[in-house]
């Protein structure tokens, strides 16, 4: 019987999801500019297939796939030999052609006939976004995790929010993240002027999971996750360690939930 | 299959032929309709579209609708055949 778990194939992160992610998930990866999104979605497919014989799509409308290319070459990942054995592709889109309400075919059809896919990259769905009319976004959100879910697909959908950073700022009036099962946040840490990278998971619907806010960084290897972040004031006083866990707050900052 | 002498010329024929099938060839999972390769390229809409049927004629590149749109994307295994079948050529030409 197959495993009701997605493995990430990155051990720490498994073990905080008690796992992997449930398979046939929609997951939302939110993190500022340059937190890793992209490099992490990656490690999640290319994991997908040489670890698991998962097969995986890769979906691009910012970078270009000869970038995607070069950057994953230099982690070691060798994407193109995966397409050349029908085990990945890596898509490249206006994210417009995604929405259209074409009864027939979607885009991603004659992918998944070509590598019968069991995991989908979507860098990003943030940029997807941009492409709806406000008043439509949930509709149209709707609609496309849902495509995805009746593919059997265990999604990454990669998710820019500024706010993250700090400022407080709604990408969407109503917020998308109860269309999805999951949602991860990359966000930066100020700890004694120096900035560190930290991964929380906000939900995870159907399991436990560690609500702790834990250090990562990337190396010319991957994602590498550290320990849990402690809160560095508490340390000073005198006062126990607290546990730094993801909050309500950062939902809100990311946008991905409305202030009430 | 045409025959390699009908193709090169084709192939050849335009610098705009030329940066398409670079760009197709970089980044084989292009899917996009002719107005976005069009930008992607940073060419007029007008004469993309010209030499995109060529390229559509030959096989390397195909199209087909999709909703309101259409999309062109590259056919893999017809542009190896061809790649294989200029490597001979080429070959056969320094001989
Ligand atoms: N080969 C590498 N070795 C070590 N670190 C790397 C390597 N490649 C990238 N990085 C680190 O990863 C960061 C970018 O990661 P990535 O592109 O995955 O982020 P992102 O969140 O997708 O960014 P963007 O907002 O640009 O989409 C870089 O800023 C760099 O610090
Ligand atoms: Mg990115």
């Amino acid at each position: 019987m197959m495993d009701d778990r997605a493995k990430t194939g990155i051990t720490e992160l498994d073990n905080m999801l008690r796992g992997g992610f449930m398979r046939g998930d929609a997951v939302l990866l939110a993190g500022s500019a340059g937190m890793g999104k992209t490099t992490l979605g990656l490690e999640y497919i290319i994991n997908g297939i040489t670890k698991y014989r998962e097969n995986g799509l890769y979906v691009t409308f910012e970078q270009l796939p000869s970038q995607i290319y070069r950057d994953s070459a230099n982690f070691g990942w060798q994407l193109k030999k995966m397409e050349e054995e029908d085990t990945l592709r890596v898509i490249c889109t206006s994210p417009n052609l995604l929405l259209e309400a074409s009864d027939g075919e979607h885009l991603f059809d004659s992918f998944i006939d070509e590598v019968h896919p069991k995991r989908i990259v979507v860098d990003s769905l943030s940029h997807l976004a941009m492409f709806v009319p406000q008043n439509e976004l949930r509709k149209e959100m709707y609609k496309f995790v849902m495509y995805l879910k009746t593919k059997h697909l265990s999604s990454l959908l990669l998710w820019e929010s500024p706010g993250l950073m700090g400022q407080v700022q709604s990408i969407t009036e109503e917020g998308i993240s109860f269309l999805v099962d999951a949602i991860l946040i990359l966000k930066p840490v100020e700890i004694e002027s120096s900035m560190r990278k930290a991964l929380g998971i906000l939900k995870l619907r159907g399991s436990d999971h560690d609500k702790r806010l834990t250090e990562y960084e990337i190396t010319s290897e991957g994602f590498k996750l550290r320990k849990p972040f402690v809160e560095y004031e508490g340390i000073m006083s005198g006062s126990p360690r607290k546990i730094l866990r993801v909050s309500e707050a950062d939902l809100l900052k990311s946008g991905l939930i409305k202030r009430r | 299959m045409p025959e390699v002498e009908d193709l090169m010329p084709k192939l050849l024929s335009s610098e705009i032929k030329a940066e398409i099938l670079i760009l197709y060839h970089m980044n084989p999972g292009l899917i996009d309709t002719p107005e976005a390769l069009a930008r992607r390229i940073g060419r007029g809409q007008v004469e993309v579209t010209k030499d995109l049927e060529d390229l559509l004629i030959l096989g390397i590149l195909r199209k087909k609708p999709l909703g309101s749109n259409e999309v062109v994307f590259l056919d893999r295994d017809r542009d190896r055949d061809i790649q294989k079948l200029l490597k001979a050529h080429i070959e056969s030409l320094g001989d």
